[in-house]
């Protein structure tokens, strides 16, 4: 339904009953259009009323006619009602297209709930290199760098000067892999070369090299003559090694509480006299058991504890194979195996998992 | 080593401590309870009770049907044992009772009759191998009695994990002797002497070295007229707990004195020995000797032996020879106890495959001073279970003795290295209760004569780690170091490794981690020299029979397990960084070991998805995924076509890095897909040296400043032989222009075939033209278009469009 523009008398120019009848006017039919949200019938409005056949439009030009002296106040006058109707009209134009251009958005509306499109397919690093990486960063920020050595590796470095005598007992608590010289005598007499059972020949090569003082941590692959549920033939450690003036166990147990509640968690450890060749003082670093707390379980058979690093004083003849001043320096090295870590955190049963490169497995860590 | 608790205590009385507290104690002082079994665990629910009746079953001509009765009440039990009859005081198992073995018993049916439980052999209790027959209890045994208590069962035997520097606590004896320094108690005393009722010994035995640097002593005593015989129950019982095999009186004498004391022995038959003698000498090359177990080694001049005038009889401080053992009808024995030298006897040990309880000791080594009181301890233990006459005396022949060790500490020093308070009264009173006597000062030093039994004290640091080892650690203070001079930077080398594995994690790669083994037939599919590879000499199987020449065969077998394990997709990315083996300079100390970055890629370029096609990789694929590794290293390298074993020739690339083969990479040749079992999607692999890589000169790449002026761009289409490679044509390009306006050139289509004159493709390349100080004018890019053409048809392109 339209509304006729009213019949205004022009001659008369825009007094104020007449802006107040076109006001009304107007004010009506935007309502009575607004209503019915059409966006042409709204532009025909604003033509009837503002085009340049307007009502609006010829009362203006209207204002010319009257007496100078009137022309002034009623030319006001009707720009404002003008300014005001067509604030009015503008209102109701912007909310109606705002409205059109969002249902317009919406038109377009995706099912997000189905899958994703992906550039590439998810990767992920090796556990084993994760608990590296975060070990790493841990020792890192206790000042400690990284060094390391070769894995086919000599008898030297990884069994004499680290206190390892040739046919000594010692050597059986560590299963070894050796490598064949080429040209050497069929007989296996010439067992010079060993696949590494420990990182710690790193911690020789590094004294040599370095010195003291030296602080370092060896990640690695480390090799034993051994093979089942529990035992891989290749699994990982990580050393580490603080030589300087006057380093005691009391700071080993320091360094190595401080990694503890770093890596696992506020909890308590102990250090427990042991014995391996290259330390002296020995000692096996108990942390409260990760499954139970403390509380006894099938991990830690019932004790609390759970043996987690294999530590000590470095042995005298150790540095002084390695051209360090024994009476000056003390130091202390740890090592801990990392791959059993990873089984405990990601609750793996069985470590084979680990070196299988099943991408079933690798796609669950 | 399985330690008796019950033993222990008859060792040192005085020790009071329950079972737990000695075995947290014990593990406190370094000396690691492994498990703990509790004796006649087992046997609970089991007790004496007396057959009143037995009777033919009615139904089964084996079995018995017997009254039972425990005290309180009779019992209707079927029993298939030839034994069982009425009167008989035996080992009943009721209904409810859970066997060793696990099995519960229940009620049932055998044959028509009810059975309420069960009479038990030895064997069905875990008592003995014995399956002759249900145990015969004393006639004179109470019914209705725990039989765990009856029998004694109740020790509790330790397993402790005791490390290679203690072989003192190998015995009952020792550990003893450690428990009663933790404990504070005096320590225990040895046996009582032996009374010798005999002639002379040395009358009827003799003894020499000869070969004194491996024999410190050998002691010998002579035992005639004994009655061999199997040993009394409870000192079987006692010698199984422990782990050791009842064999006969001697013998277990031998074994009992040997986990008593720690000192190893050894029984000939006086009678099998050539001339009644014995002589510790070195082996002859090729001699031969079958030992107790059954086996016959071959000796190299390097073993140690017993022998007799004729023949050797044991090797030295492993084991005995059969020619000379005891038997059923020995009557006259020679016992020995000696001093070998540890590395001599582990030597032999390796050499022929043997380790027994003592070589274990041997080589760790044993008590010097042990060998007289163990010796006599053992003539007291065959006296007391096989009869015969001691002979007065030992004969005894001496090598070379160990002097008496001494050693030093400064008690300021124990207190630097432990890190607490340690003070001189602390170290004597520690040092002094685990035997050590202390003999005088040395400056600010104490100095203690080490006894006998710890060959594992000589320097300074050895001390203190008693003094830290009693007092235990649980008080030491964990402190921080002081930060010290210790340099402080990110290794570079490891930092190489993490951008790489970041990278590539970022492309959808998992991570590998593989044995880094190889097989010969991995070499062999790859075409690599045999004589380079790293051999190991005592593999675990085929598959760890050589050191990985490369990252690939770890990589093309997983390929393998994946594609068997998810047939129908075979989108797999894997890639591994660690070292590759191989002799490239069979003169050096250490074969190369490189570190390389294998990638392994196969299967659709992305992730299937309803909303798109998932193409398959390809080699471009690849090569961006090498171009991405190397990106980040600024490593500028050359594609070269290769001719390489393991790649398909078309697409096979040398990837060179200043003028050094960098790497490998393409798609996997047809042969080594087959010989890897690989089938469906082809298989793209790259393979680049780490170890370059990481020697880069590294540093900030150095900014350019953002241009402020605007390129002008310029797309140049034309033909060109096949035979020009891209990288050939926009080195050309870049030539032409002579760094001038030239800023980059890219290839954007590259076209064969419909349209194109054979043996030639289309290439269409993208340039962009800029200069720092002006805006360039038409006149100067196409001054520089011009040259880039010339060059392009010099090069034998037709210029279709510029």
């Amino acid at each position: 339904m339209s509304v006729d523009v009213p019949q205004v008398n022009l001659d008369a120019g825009p007094t104020p009953e007449v802006l107040a009848q076109l006001e009304a006017a107007f004010t009506a039919e935007l309502a009575d259009a607004r209503g019915r949200a059409d966006v042409a019938e709204l532009q025909a409005l604003k033509s009837r009323y503002f085009g340049p056949k307007g009502v609006v439009s010829l009362l203006l030009r209207a204002v010319g006619k009257l007496p100078p002296e009137a022309r002034r106040d009623a030319g006001s006058s009707a720009n404002q009602v003008k300014k005001a109707l067509e604030g009015q009209l503008a209102e109701v134009l912007d909310a109606l297209e705002a409205k059109a251009k969002d249902a317009e958005l919406r038109r377009s509306r995706l099912d997000m709930t189905l899958p994703g499109r992906a550039p590439a397919p998810r990767g992920a690093l090796h556990p084993v290199n994760r608990i590296i990486r975060e070990m790493t960063d841990i020792f890192h920020r206790m000042g400690f760098e990284v060094a390391a050595g070769p894995e086919v590796e000599l008898d030297w470095y990884n069994f004499e000067a680290l206190n390892f005598p040739p046919d000594h007992p010692a050597r059986d608590m560590q299963d070894t892999f050796f490598v064949t010289r080429p040209g050497a005598p069929s007989e296996a007499s010439i067992r010079d070369l060993v696949l590494r059972t420990h990182t710690s020949p790193v911690q020789i090569r590094a004294m040599e090299k370095q010195g003291a003082p030296i602080r370092i941590i060896s990640p690695g692959r480390v090799f034993r003559h051994d093979s089942d549920a529990t035992h891989s033939p290749m699994f990982h450690q990580i050393e580490g090694l603080w030589v300087d003036e006057g380093v005691s166990l009391a700071h080993l147990k320091g360094v190595l509480s401080s990694f503890i509640n770093a890596m696992f968690g506020e909890r308590p450890m102990r250090l427990r006299p042991s014995f391996f060749p290259f330390v002296e003082p020995g000692v096996e670093v108990d942390m409260q058991c990760m499954l139970c707390d403390g509380a006894g379980c099938r991990l830690c058979k019932g004790t609390g504890w759970m043996e987690i690093l294999g530590a000590g004083m470095v042995h005298p003849k150790v540095l002084a194979n390695c051209g360090i001043d024994p009476e000056r320096y003390t130091g202390f090295a740890f090592g801990l195996g990392v791959d059993r870590i990873a089984m405990l955190r990601w609750k793996l049963d069985e470590l084979g998992h680990l070196f299988r490169s099943d991408v079933r497995f690798l796609s669950q860590i | 080593m399985k330690a008796s608790l019950k033993w222990i205590r008859e060792i040192l009385p005085g020790l009071d401590a329950s079972a737990e507290e000695i075995e947290k104690r014990l593990t406190a002082a370094g000396i690691e309870v492994e498990g703990t079994e509790r004796e006649g665990a087992g046997l609970a629910g089991v007790i004496t009770a007396e057959v009143r009746t037995c009777d033919k079953h009615p139904d089964a001509d084996k079995l018995s049907v017997c009254t039972v009765f425990d005290g309180a009440k009779e019992h209707n039990v079927i029993c298939g044992a030839p034994n069982a009859r009425a009167g008989l005081k035996v080992a009943f198992a009721p209904v409810g009772t859970t066997l060793p073995g696990g099995f519960t018993l229940v009620k049932k049916k055998i044959r028509g009759v009810a059975s309420e439980g069960m009479l038990c052999s030895e064997a069905e209790l875990e008592l003995s191998e014995n399956h002759d027959g249900i145990i015969e209890l004393d006639p004179g045994m109470q019914v209705g009695l725990p039989l765990a208590e009856v029998l004694g069962k109740d020790d509790v035997v330790f397993e402790l994990g005791v490390t290679p520097n203690r072989p003192d606590v190998l015995s009952h004896f020792g550990l003893a002797r450690e428990l009663a320094a933790i404990f504070g108690r005096p320590a225990p005393k040895a046996a009582p002497a032996v009374t010798a009722t005999g002639p002379e010994a040395s009358a009827s035995a003799q003894v020499r070295i000869d070969a004194a640097s491996r024999c410190a002593k050998y002691v010998g005593r002579v035992i005639t007229g004994v009655k061999v015989g199997p040993s009394p129950q409870d000192v079987q019982a006692r010698l199984r707990a422990v782990g050791q095999r009842p064999i006969s009186n001697v013998v277990d004498a031998t074994n009992l004195a040997l986990m008593e004391l720690g000192h190893p022995l050894h029984a000939f038959d006086l009678h099998r020995l050539e001339g009644a003698r014995i002589i510790v000498r070195p082996a002859g090359a090729g001699e031969k000797i079958e030992l107790l177990d059954g086996s016959t080694k071959t000796l190299t001049e390097d073993d140690l032996v017993i022998a007799d005038a004729a023949k050797p009889v044991a090797l030295a401080g492993v084991m005995g020879g059969a020619n000379s053992e005891v038997h059923e009808g020995t009557v006259d024995v020679l016992l020995e106890a000696a001093v070998f030298d540890p590395s001599s006897v582990r030597r032999t040990g390796r050499r022929h495959g043997l380790h027994t309880e003592a070589s274990h000791r041997f080589e760790r080594g044993v008590d010097a001073a042990m060998v007289e009181a163990a010796i006599d301890r053992c003539a007291a233990l065959i006296l007391e279970m096989a009869g015969g006459t001691l002979h007065a005396g030992r004969v005894t022949a001496t090598g070379e003795a160990k002097p008496k060790a001494s050693a030093k500490v400064r008690p300021a020093r124990a207190a630097m290295l432990i890190g607490r308070p340690v003070s001189a009264d602390e170290v004597k009173g520690t040092l002094t209760r685990l035997g050590l006597t202390f003999t005088g000062e040395d400056g600010d030093a104490l100095v203690f004569e080490v006894p006998s039994w710890r060959v594992d004290l000589a320097l300074e640091e050895d001390l203190i780690e008693e003094v830290g080892r009693l007092h235990g650690y649980d008080d030491l203070p964990a402190v921080m170091p002081p930060a010290g001079k210790a340099v402080w930077q990110h290794a570079p080398a490891v930092d190489v490794e993490g951008v790489l594995r970041d990278r590539l994690v970022g492309q959808g790669f998992f991570e590998a981690v593989s044995l880094a083994f190889a097989a010969p037939a991995h070499l062999e599919a790859m075409g690599l020299d045999p004589a380079r590879a790293v051999v190991v000499t005592n593999p675990l199987g085929e598959e760890s029979q050589l050191m990985r020449p490369s990252m690939l065969p770890p990589l093309l077998k997983a390929a393998r397990l994946n594609q068997d394990n998810l047939p129908s997709i075979t989108d797999v990315r894997l890639f591994e960084l660690g070292r590759t083996f191989a002799w490239t300079d069979l003169q050096a100390k250490l074969p190369e070991q490189v570190r390389r970055v294998g990638v392994m890629m196969r299967g659709r370029r992305h992730p299937a998805a309803w909303n798109a096609e998932a193409g398959a990789l390809d080699a471009y694929d690849l090569k961006a995924v090498v171009e991405s590794m190397l990106e980040d290293f600024g490593a500028e390298v050359r594609y070269d076509a290769a001719e390489v074993s393991w790649l398909h020739p078309r697409s096979a690339t040398c990837v060179v890095l200043r003028g050094k083969t960098l790497g490998f990479m393409g798609e996997a040749h047809p042969s080594l897909m087959e010989a890897f079992g690989l089938e469906g999607p082809p298989v793209f692999l790259a393979e680049l040296d780490v170890d370059q890589l990481a020697a880069l000169p590294r540093g900030p790449r150095r900014y350019v400043p953002l241009p402020k002026l605007p390129p002008a761009q310029r797309d140049l289409s034309f033909f060109i032989s096949r035979e020009v490679s891209g990288a050939r044509v926009i080195t050309t390009i870049r030539k032409a222009d002579g760094g001038q306006f030239l800023e980059s050139a890219e290839i954007f289509d590259v076209y064969e075939g419909k349209g194109v004159p054979d043996d030639q493709r289309s290439i269409a390349v993208s340039m962009t033209f800029r200069a720092a100080d002006r805006t360039l004018t038409d006149q100067d890019v196409e001054g520089s278009l011009g040259k880039v053409m010339k060059a392009l048809e010099k090069l034998g392109a037709t210029i279709r469009k510029a």
